[in-house]
This record gives C-alpha cells, sequence and structure tokens, in this order.
C-alpha cells in the first residue's frame, strides 16, 4: 500500500504506481497518465481530478470513492471494471470503453462524452444530470436508479436496457 | 480520516463510517441501517464508535439507529432534542464541536426538512438530503424552497471548489462540480410571487 504525501516525488509515485496493487488516500490531481497500464489495481479514496488519461488500460480495476471529477480520459479501456461511489462529474471522455464493469453509485453529471460504450454495464443509481453525450452506448444494461435529467443526447442507444426503471427528466424519455 | 460508504438498500439511502486513524475513534453519519457489513467493518477495524451524526429525522437516516446504541454508546448529534426515544446533543443554528478527534462543523440548512444539518469535518461535507449531486433536497412548497437555497448558498458554495460533497442518496460530488451541473442550485430562485402563491393557494380540501 502506498499514500503519497505532498511533496512526493512523482517518478516515485509513478515506480509504485507499476509495482504496487491497490492504493489508498492517493492524491494524483492534474498528473498525466499517458499509455500506462493500471489493469487489476485498486483504487480506494483516491484524487485523480483533472488528471489526464490518454491510451491507458484500467481493465479490472476496483475503486471505490474515487474523484475523477474534471479528468480527460482519450482512447482508454475499463473494461470489466469495478468503480462504486466515483465522481466523473464534469470529465471528458473520448474513445474510451467501459465495458462489462460495475458503475454503481457513480456521478457522471456534466460528463462530455463521444465515442464511449457502456454497453453490458451496470449502472445502478449513477447519475449523468446536464451530460453531453454522442455517439455512446448503454446496450444491455441495468440501468435501474440511473438517472438522466437535462442531457443531451445525439446517436445514443439504450437497446435492451431497462430504461422504464431509470429516471428520465421530463420529455427525455428515449422512447 | 478514513470514510467508508455504506448503502441502504431498503430506503435507497447512504450512510457514512468516518474513521480517525490516530484515536481509533470513528463517526457514523446517518445510521439507516445497522447491520452485519458495517458492523464487521467497524470491529475488524478496532474502532471505538464515539458519535452519530444525524442529518435529519426522516427513517430512512435513522433506521439503524436503536439497534447501533444496543452494540455501541455514542452520542447521537441532531438537530431534535431527542429520536426514537434517546435523548440526543442538540444542534442549532452553525457552530463546531469534537467527536471521534474530529473538529466538526454543522451547517443547520432547513428545507428539506426543519431539522435538516450539513456538517463538515476536514474536506468533506455530508449535506444529508439538502443536496445530493446535481439536484436540490425536495422541499414541499416555494418558501421552503428558498429557505434551503439561501442556507446552500451562504454556506456551501461560499467555501473551495475542492471541498467534497456526500450526501443521502445518491453519489458523491464536489462544490466545483454542483456550481457547474447543479442548475436548480444555480439558476432556480423562488421570488416573492412565488412565496406569495404559495399562501393564496387555496387548501387542497376546497380543490
Amino acid at each position: 500500500m502506498f499514500t503519497a504525501t505532498q511533496d512526493a516525488d512523482r517518478a516515485l509515485i509513478m515506480e509504485s504506481l507499476s509495482r504496487d496493487s491497490t492504493f489508498h488516500s492517493l492524491d494524483l490531481s492534474g498528473f498525466e497518465f499517458r499509455g500506462m497500464n493500471l489493469s487489476g489495481k485498486t483504487f480506494i479514496a483516491c484524487r485523480f481530478s483533472r488528471a489526464i488519461f490518454s491510451g491507458s488500460i484500467l481493465d479490472s480495476c476496483r475503486i471505490r470513492m474515487c474523484f475523477f471529477d474534471f479528468s480527460r480520459f482519450s482512447s482508454c479501456s475499463l473494461i470489466g471494471s469495478d468503480i462504486q461511489f466515483s465522481c466523473f462529474s464534469g470529465a471528458h471522455l473520448n474513445d474510451t470503453t467501459f465495458e462489462n464493469s460495475d458503475l454503481l453509485h457513480d456521478n457522471f453529471n456534466g460528463l462530455l462524452a463521444a465515442q464511449v460504450s457502456f454497453n453490458d454495464s451496470d449502472l445502478y443509481n449513477s447519475r449523468f444530470v446536464m451530460a453531453t453525450l454522442k455517439d455512446t452506448n448503454f446496450q444491455n444494461c441495468n440501468l435501474k436508479k440511473t438517472m438522466f435529467f437535462q442531457t443531451t443526447r445525439e446517436k445514443v442507444s439504450f437497446k435492451s436496457s431497462n430504461t422504464r426503471e431509470a429516471i428520465f427528466g421530463k420529455g427525455e424519455d428515449p422512447e | 480520516m478514513k470514510i467508508y460508504f455504506h448503502y441502504s438498500p431498503d430506503g435507497f439511502s447512504n450512510g457514512y463510517l468516518v474513521g480517525n486513524e490516530k484515536t481509533k475513534e470513528a463517526i457514523i453519519v446517518d445510521p439507516g441501517v445497522m447491520d452485519r457489513q458495517l458492523l464487521d467493518h467497524i470491529e475488524k477495524n478496532e474502532l471505538n464508535i464515539d458519535g452519530v451524526l444525524i442529518t435529519h429525522n426522516h427513517e430512512t437516516h435513522i433506521k439503524g439507529l436503536q439497534t447501533l446504541l444496543r452494540i455501541y454508546t455514542p452520542k447521537v448529534y441532531s438537530a431534535d432534542a431527542e429520536l426514537k426515544g434517546i435523548k440526543t446533543v442538540l444542534l442549532q443554528g452553525d457552530g463546531t464541536f469534537v467527536a471521534a478527534g474530529f473538529a466538526v462543523r454543522y451547517f443547520a440548512a432547513p428545507g428539506h426538512s426543519p431539522d435538516s444539518l450539513m456538517y463538515q469535518i476536514e474536506h468533506v461535507i455530508f449535506t444529508g438530503d439538502a443536496l445530493s449531486a446535481g439536484r436540490l433536497g425536495v422541499t414541499n412548497n416555494a418558501y421552503g424552497k428558498r429557505n434551503l437555497l439561501t442556507h446552500l448558498r451562504n454556506k456551501l458554495l461560499n467555501q473551495n471548489d475542492d471541498i467534497l460533497l456526500m450526501s443521502g442518496h445518491g453519489p458523491p460530488s464536489t462544490i466545483g462540480a454542483e456550481r457547474l451541473f447543479n442548475s436548480e442550485l444555480m439558476h432556480s430562485g423562488t421570488d416573492d410571487h412565488d412565496i406569495l402563491r404559495e399562501i393564496l393557494r387555496p387548501p387542497s380540501i376546497l380543490t
């Protein structure tokens, strides 16, 4: 387990990220993760606010109570991840996949998503308030108590998902 | 400080265990449920429950209180003098107290309910049902909404964007995120005409 201090050396942190498997209370706000493979890691109560992830792999990660607010993800893979009670509010996601993931109690409010796949995922009790979704798919998802208020949607598919159990704003129902 | 999120599928409500690693004491915010999972977490980490913070007296947030008090002997903090026959440490207005070695700030935020309180421990504010991610707390009338908005704008929006918000329902957020993506908080207003309409509205029995 690794805990960062405010003046921790960036190289040491990156080395630890490659070596260790569980991280608690790590503050990596504003960090850049380019081409990193963080698959299978566990992050608890970590902060990635305004961090940049590009071409990185976070498949099968276990993430609890982490903050990715205003972060950017491009060409990233988070397949089979277990991300609960975390915040992606204001994040920009481009060409990124969360397929087959558990995304429970997550905050995606204000999300800007383009070419993103949430297919085959469980989005129970997550929120997409004021999100802008383009070429983004929620096929075969559990959307029970998933909130879509004031969303802007273009080429968004909810095929085979339980949209009737989701919460849409007035006139925003996809059916 | 370590925070453990505990969800009650019964009332769809969030409870929190806030542990102090130095003193091995802990606080529970809103015991909506007291089950084996939460008990195991407390015991495994050898935590002494020093305080229970109640954000408001709705059943989904206090259902586990009596069970909790059969096992531990914490002080219960609330804006109600008594809850389920249990005497509390009565909190009124805004202020600070110490529990589990933490300086706990509290802020009155009536509107969702008359007894609504928010608690701040270090960089985290537990908002109860006053505010959740992207949504304002539900109120019964325009006066309640205006009251709630005034309290939230004066007590939350004057704080740093990086402050974390953990609410009674739904996912976590930050003040910076709510500032941008909570249209009810930022843009809705209930003007005096709304209040007047509420006052002049005939009782429902006549409509």
